[in-house]
């Protein structure tokens, strides 16, 4: 039995504790950090690792959504066209009135889309892959019908400023964006691990029929998790947007979005759902992000990081079902 | 049996099938105990007993699904062994189960060749030949179903002929059929009593698994009664009358002591009254008060609409006609939301799919239906969380190395106990309880019948499914029974005999 002690450091990490998930991870991560501090000189400088934290951070943004998206057992496929639309979005309302009239506008589109995968989700009770499919293909086309299909640059003078400060400046010795990650990752924690509504999410992921005989509103959950997983998605393209000062219709149409669903999943989410945490999550995203550096400084291109990224992908599933099966 | 009689001297030689001293246990349970069986070819071999008995372990053995602690196999007088479900297919055993094995979106003509597919030179799906041996295999056995009619569009009925098809297009010499009438019409089972006729006639063997013996007497050669997982004697069908039977299924079974503690005063006040309650093809005009202080046991055969009305109770389905009064207040639930909200709790029959999150901590599971309880300023306080469930891992005796430990680790008994601790921390006062001990070893099930008590002793009321007859005699204090749908008598627990209860669940109107 554990004894009333040990829960007193127990308390918080309760969910991600239930299994030695995040050794694999773990591991995996301080063997890449060891290997690449010896192989390249230039690994563990204070600039490159401030110039890692900062290249994570829209992507921690946007994986600690996606893991309520995968807790459920679902996914979320329309982050990275969330972030392209909230970039022209903001940009092009900016470009003539305000930075916060422009902010609004596009984080506000940004969460109109998530509303109506939650609805689709949660209501219409479609699955969530066909919904952020669609989602996917409708965002990214409104983004280019409302660019015209080129980038918005020339923002207005001062807000310009402004809006890099979100996505390039500093408080003291912290990148803004770094900080914004660490509030919102801090924050899903407690919610996922202190909250009824975290816990109803692990529940709808565990066994989704079991939550609605327990008497959970499993719709209005769903739909909460998509606003969070495309709210989270917003909040990312509009730092990202701030960083290059502009607005790009291709912004979140690269590497991102299979970056994000990769981290959480690689972190030790159960893409079956009811397991895992934002945690496991945030060790994923610097994973990958480590990777991606290390193999830079090295000078693999990127085409071989893709191949490693995948490996990485299929390995950490593939682990953690060996796990599960001896369990 | 001291006097074989003639004709099945006759077949003695022709014997397909043999089971020796068979014996099988599960944790806790002695599921077979010695038994001793056999089915000749051109036979009808019906299988009977209660629930429990051990009828399916015993064909599931034969199928080859579970493997026997002990005892010897003979099919066609040579010993097998039957190490997996492709071994027995293989040696000619053929099941069909309750829950038939069809695919819904298939055709019939793929269905009956599924796993077999006729396959052209071309190495492609040769479609022709498909449709003419299916619609020959059918025609063999006078089915007029359309060989490219989809699954989806049967009826119950024909498809337990196409499953009948299915099972002797790949030349079965034995089949077994498990309670293949439950979900028929009447017209549906004659047409279907024709059918294994028709196959007896050309020298298959018959199992055939049930619990009403009158239904298919005509049909059957043998019959084989299993009591607690004895073989309590094989008969010639004409030496059995109803009687007999009832007695050969129940035993010389003992009333239980009668129960101590407070019992039933039926002046307590009604928590749960239902008004003529129908769901179409489910359950018809169902009337029955439960009060406060008093466990009602509704029995019934699987498949009698008993499940189906304890979930429309709790709001999960919706009735057709009817009230549900709660506190003597008409309700219409939207969702077992609504229910749980004005203090019912439902134990589904189907543990792992409704009963608990597998994957999701002891400590979880038991303040799901509660959590509100354990917020203060919107957080959850893990440590009155924690504090609650550990006092019901100990209140309710959960076996479980930890709160942390992933509940469906459990073994069976405690998952079951672990769903009453979750109810048991809501306010809930009307307990509905679906088959409480389903696959819980003896000894737990002791401690679940002092549980379910004392429920009742601290002033709620419990309405509990069961189709095991024990249970039904030991926990309830008044019992009603369930018949295709309809209640057809009510039964007061004091020196009851079981016999009456079996009478009423199996043929109706008590005798």
């Amino acid at each position: 039995m554990i004894c009333d002690k040990s829960v007193s450091h127990h308390w918080l990490a309760v969910l991600d504790r239930i299994e030695p998930a995040t050794i694999g991870p773990m591991a995996a991560l301080l063997t890449m950090l060891l290997a690449f501090s010896i192989l390249s000189p230039y690994f563990l400088t204070p600039s490159n690792l401030t110039n890692v934290f900062v290249q994570s951070a829209p992507l921690l943004i946007l994986a600690a959504g996606q893991t309520f998206a995968l807790l459920m057992g679902g996914l979320d496929l329309s982050q990275g066209s969330i972030v392209s639309l909230v970039s022209v979005v903001t940009a092009g309302v900016m470009m003539h009135h305000t930075l916060a009239l422009g902010a609004a506008a596009g984080l506000g589109v940004g969460f109109g889309i998530s509303l109506v995968n939650g609805l689709l989700i949660g209501r219409a009770r479609i699955q969530p892959f066909i919904v952020t499919l669609g989602t996917l293909y409708i965002a990214a086309g409104l983004a280019m019908v409302y660019s015209g299909g080129s980038s918005i640059f020339g923002l207005p003078k001062p807000d310009v400023d402004y809006f890099f400060w979100f996505g390039g400046g500093f408080v003291g010795p912290f990148p803004v964006p770094v900080l914004i990650a660490a509030l919102l990752i801090a924050a899903i924690y407690v919610v996922l691990g202190r909250t009824r509504f975290g816990r109803h999410v692990y529940a709808v992921g565990g066994n989704e029929s079991v939550a609605v005989m327990s008497g959970i509103e499993v719709g209005r959950v769903k739909i909460v998790i998509y606003l969070i997983s495309g709210g989270c998605a917003s909040i990312a393209g509009f730092l990202m947007s701030g960083r290059v000062i502009s607005g790009q219709p291709l912004l979140g149409a690269g590497d991102i979005l299979l970056q994000s669903i990769g981290a959480v999943i690689i972190g030790g989410t159960s893409v079956f759902g009811g397991q895992g945490g934002v945690l496991r999550t945030v060790l994923g995203v610097f994973i990958i992000t480590f990777m991606v550096n290390g193999l830079n400084l090295l000078a693999i291109d990127t085409f071989a990081q893709q191949v490693i990224i995948g490996a990485i992908i299929i390995l950490s599933v593939w682990v953690n079902s060996l796990r599960r099966r001896r369990a | 049996m001291t006097a074989e009689t003639t004709a099945a001297v006759a077949f003695a030689s022709d014997v397909i099938l043999e089971l020796r001293r068979l014996r099988k246990t599960f944790p806790g349970v002695l599921a077979l105990d010695d038994v001793d069986f056999d089915v000749r070819r051109g036979e009808v071999h019906a299988l009977l007993g209660a629930n429990g008995a051990g009828k399916s372990t015993l064909i599931k053995i034969v199928a080859g699904l579970y493997q026997a602690d002990a005892g010897e196999i003979r099919i066609d007088g040579r010993p097998v062994e039957l190490r997996d479900t492709q071994t027995a297919r293989a040696l000619g055993v053929s099941v069909i189960y309750q829950d038939f094995a069809l695919v819904q979106h298939l055709s019939v003509a793929e269905s009956l060749f599924l796993g077999r597919e006729l396959i052209s030179s071309l190495g492609l799906i040769d479609w022709k030949r498909t449709h003419t041996e299916a619609r020959r295999l059918l025609d063999r056995l006078g089915i007029d179903i359309p060989t490219a009619e989809k699954v989806s569009n049967l009826s119950m009925g024909q498809r337990q002929l196409v499953e009948v098809a299915k099972a002797l297009g790949v030349q079965a010499k034995l089949l077994i059929l498990d309670e293949p009438t439950a979900s028929l019409s009447r017209a549906e089972a004659e047409r279907l009593f024709a059918l294994i006729r028709k196959l007896a006639q050309s020298g298959v063997g018959i199992i055939y698994v049930s619990h009403r013996l009158e239904e298919i007497a005509p049909l059957v050669h043998r019959v084989t009664v299993l009591r607690d997982g004895r073989s309590v004697g094989t008969h010639p069908v004409d030496r059995l009358d109803r009687q007999n039977v009832v007695a050969l299924i129940t035993g010389h079974q003992r009333r239980p002591a009668e129960p101590s503690g407070p019992r039933v005063r039926s002046i307590s006040e009604p928590l749960l009254e239902l008004r003529h309650l129908s769901r179409s093809r489910e359950f018809v005009d169902i009337s029955l008060v439960l009060r406060r202080g008093e466990i009602l046991v509704l029995t019934g055969l699987i498949g009698a609409g008993r499940t189906e009305l304890l979930e429309t109770i709790f709001g999960a389905r919706r009735p057709a006609a009817g009230e549900i009064l709660v506190r003597d207040k008409v309700v219409h639930f939207a969702s077992p939301r609504d229910s749980i909200r004005s203090g019912i709790a439902l134990l589904p029959e189907d543990r792992r799919g409704q009963g608990l999150a597998a994957v999701m901590p002891v400590f979880a599971n038991i303040t799901l239906a509660s959590l509100g309880d354990f917020v203060r300023r919107l957080l959850l306080q893990p440590r009155q969380e924690l504090q609650h469930a550990r006092r019901m891992i100990v209140d309710l005796t959960i076996r479980t190395p930890s709160p942390f430990q992933a509940a469906g680790l459990l073994s069976g008994g405690n998952q079951q106990k672990l769903v009453l601790a979750k109810w048991l921390s809501t306010a809930a006062d009307i307990f509905l309880l679906d088959e409480p001990t389903q696959g819980v070893d003896v000894a737990t099930k002791a401690e679940i019948y002092r549980l379910i008590r004392s429920i009742a002793a601290s002033g709620k009321a419990v309405l509990v499914v069961s189709s095991d007859l024990e249970e039904v005699m030991e926990i309830g204090d008044r019992i009603l029974a369930i018949r295709q749908g309809r209640i057809v008598a009510e039964f007061r627990n004091q020196a009851l005999d079981p016999a009456l209860v079996i009478d009423a669940i199996t043929y109706g109107q008590a005798a």
